[in-house]
């Protein structure tokens, strides 16, 4: 009797259990190596979803939920317990770049993985904004309470401010960690996500050098303006 | 075209991430809690319950949603 094929949905299906204790605990540092240059860089977006976005579309949904929670679970522990409520918007954006990648076929085009970055924008902020107006009364300390301000002062009223704001960032900020995080999954070694349909992974490793380049010279920069030129003696 | 290797050792699948999953949110509904009154909403009027209570509902919509997929997950 001729054993039938594994079809590639069942062999994306199951995956290596050393591949998800390896890539979980990654996937959260990135996240968090994320926000802090994000926080240290004053910048109006959150860059701490990257991580959740390479382990829900490599490993599967609930596995970047969980890349999420630690995230934030654990950046407790450098930051405060500020961030834990907002675990929950990790896991929204988890559900969605997961299933939306593994399961619906978002990531057959270009299209429609820009698409799926927008829905997972419009997901994280259904969940986070609440947070934001009623955890924290509209203001968390991050750059992007400036927009909400902008808004506020606009004459909008605290709601309609925060979900604006928060709306217009995230969406610029999963647009960016969609791609990035795109990027590093064409990096990964071809086994680790064979059977995924993404889009345009020709190229994504030359992608990969060019932010890597930028980031790494952000950092010389930053290191230049914060710890070498207070140092330098007057002229 | 061929399909991938099947990978080597033990694995998992959508059932145990679903699993892992629920012990996340699981794991969030006892650190929101410990937390609650650190939070800035918590220093007023209403106390610490009203944001408990919002958190915990966000908290149960998410393990509702584990609940109801767990029902069609196939491995």
């Amino acid at each position: 009797m001729a054993v039938a094929a594994r079809s590639p949905r069942m062999a994306l299906s199951r995956i290596p259990l050393t591949l998800v204790v390896t890539l979980v605990p990654v996937a959260a540092a990135l996240n968090i190596v994320g926000g802090t240059i994000s926080t240290a860089l004053k910048l109006p977006v959150f860059l701490d979803m990257i991580g959740t976005a390479v382990a829900a579309i490599v490993l599967g949904p609930w596995w970047g939920a969980l890349a999420g929670v630690i995230t934030n679970v654990g950046g407790s522990f450098i930051t405060g317990p500020i961030g834990i409520p907002f675990a929950l918007a990790n896991v929204a954006g988890a559900l969605v770049w997961g299933y939306g990648v593994r399961s619906w076929g978002m990531g057959r085009s270009g299209a429609r993985y820009f698409i799926l970055n927008i829905v997972v924008a419009l997901a994280v902020a259904v969940v986070a904004a609440p947070i934001v107006i009623f955890v924290y009364g509209g203001a968390t300390g991050h750059s992007s309470d400036a927009i909400t301000a902008a808004f506020a002062q606009a004459g909008r009223d605290l709601v309609t401010s925060v979900f604006a704001s928060n709306v217009i960032v995230t969406l610029a900020d999963k647009i960016i960690a969609g791609y990035v995080a795109l990027a590093i999954i064409g990096a990964l070694p071809a086994n680790l996500s064979a059977g995924l349909v993404l889009p345009g992974q020709q190229g994504m490793k030359r992608m990969l050098g060019v932010v890597g380049g930028l980031v790494i010279g952000v950092a010389f920069l930053l290191v230049y303006m914060l710890i070498l030129a207070p140092a330098a003696p007057a002229a | 075209m061929s399909s991938p290797e099947p990978p080597q050792g033990r694995t998992v699948g959508p059932r145990e991430g679903l699993g892992a999953g629920i012990i996340a949110l699981g794991v969030l509904a006892i650190a929101i809690p410990s937390v609650v009154d650190q939070l800035p909403a918590a220093q007023g009027d209403a106390g610490p319950a009203a944001t408990l209570y919002g958190m915990m509902v966000l908290v149960g919509v998410f393990v509702i949603v584990a609940g109801v997929l767990s029902l069609f997950i196939k491995d």
